[in-house]
């Protein structure tokens, strides 16, 4: 049953009292809470499983700079943290110099950095006439940018305010859990701002627990733009 | 390598440094240590849902850039492993009910149904469920328990549970649900 669920928050806090804790003592006749355990021993141990440790660690080496490589290409970007260079990432490069350089030699440090200077250069001024063509139609679907503000406290609770997309007909807030799972929505706003009342929350949010929120701009049923999500504290 | 210096600091001390001045070399550190002190287990985890490397790769992936996304919201008032594990569980989870939907809304108490039980009693046992939680948790064995609890409340296919609990017997989870479920119908009748 999903609407009971342990939070991750409740599950690790339990599992960090000693057993014989009042609190971990009610869970200790809970299936629920039982079979998590179980698993998550087996999880810690990597126990069980038809893998072979060099297949795993093979497997490891290539999630770790998946992971590196998504991270900093700011796919987890909400997250305000940036992994660093893979190391293995670094190691795998050819020693020695590039080609160009065994050819021409070493370049002096001024031109590498004026060389980069006017790459960038060229680049933006690039981008920017690229955005200026794009036609406003095609433009606002393939370009909308929306910005969820730092929610505002009002008399009732709190308000959330984004800004408007072109193009949007219509706006959706998406209310995330601990494990980022969906717990609340709510959809078909028409203005971009929407307000959280103390004793009228959307169903699935509960007074004082944090959620991440998202605003989503839709045109139809398609979501055009979706904003970086933000912590929300509701009321 | 990161391997060498992932030693002498906890997964709560890697994930406060991480959350202090994200961005900074320290916090970016420390991230990847993290991602490297967890990838082969996410791996082994995912793996054991999916069995199929690039699949598993591929969910892995996703578990670890969920954790990092929740990671600034992480307390460490409990246990990391613990917190990451319910986000990469859930995620697996997530993953095989969007692969293998189960057609009927209800499906969540069919691990109870057998030949012999009516849409009554399936509606009567939806209705007690706390009694049937107790029964199941005083009666049945630690493995009954939880092949039904992932079938009955988690939704896992059969299939998947036998991959989940490395069952390898011919009849895999089916065995092993069939004698809970009788277990647990006798204890409920004697109950009542």
């Amino acid at each position: 049953m999903n609407d009971d669920r342990l939070s991750a928050e409740d599950f690790a806090r339990l599992t960090s009292l000693p057993e014989d804790h009042p609190e971990r003592r009610r869970w200790a006749g809970s299936p629920e809470f039982e079979a998590r355990l179980r698993l998550w021993r087996e999880f810690e141990t990597s126990a069980g499983g038809s893998l072979s440790a060099e297949d795993a660690g093979l497997a490891a080496r290539e999630l770790e700079r998946r992971v590196e490589s998504e991270v900093r290409g700011g796919a987890a970007g909400r997250g305000g943290a940036v992994a660093a260079p893979s190391r293995d990432a670094a190691a795998a490069r050819p020693a020695g110099r590039s080609w160009l350089q065994r050819i021409f030699g070493a370049p002096p440090r001024a031109a590498v950095a004026f060389a980069t200077i006017l790459v960038v250069a060229v680049a933006t001024t690039w981008f920017l006439a690229r955005e200026r063509t794009v036609p406003a139609e095609r433009g606002t679907v393939e370009h909308a940018a929306i910005e969820l503000m730092a929610p505002r406290p009002t008399a009732n609770g709190i308000e959330l305010d984004w800004t408007r997309v072109a193009g949007a007909d219509g706006y959706r807030v998406v209310f995330y859990g601990a494990e980022l799972t969906e717990v609340a929505r709510i959809d078909r706003v028409s203005t971009t701002h929407v307000e959280l009342r103390s004793g009228a929350l959307p169903q699935g949010l509960v007074a004082h627990r944090d959620v991440m929120a998202e605003v989503q701009a839709l045109h139809g049923e398609d979501v055009i733009a979706t904003s970086k999500s933000r912590m929300v504290s509701p009321f | 390598m990161l391997r060498e210096q992932d030693s002498g600091r906890s997964d709560d001390e890697l994930a406060a440094a991480s959350q202090r001045d994200p961005g900074s070399p320290a916090a970016q550190q420390a991230l990847s240590l993290l991602i490297s002190r967890w990838s082969e287990r996410t791996y082994r985890w995912a793996y054991r849902y999916l069995g199929e490397r690039e699949q598993s790769l591929d969910l892995a992936q996703d578990c670890l850039l969920q954790m990092i996304q929740a990671l600034p919201r992480y307390r460490a008032s409990g246990r990391f492993s613990a917190w990451l594990f319910m986000i990469v569980h859930n995620r697996c989870l997530d993953e095989l009910r969007r692969r293998r939907p189960l057609p009927e809304p209800e499906a969540g108490m069919d691990a109870f149904e057998t030949a012999e039980t009516g849409p009554e009693e399936i509606v009567d046992l939806a209705i007690e469920r706390e009694r049937v939680l107790a029964v199941m948790n005083a009666r049945l064995e630690p493995e009954e328990r939880l092949a039904l609890w992932l079938r009955a409340y988690e939704e896992t296919s059969v299939e998947d549970i036998t991959r989940l609990l490395n069952l390898d017997g011919a009849s895999g989870a089916r065995g092993l649900l069939q004698t809970a479920r009788r277990k647990l119908r006798a204890a409920l009748s004697e109950e009542s």
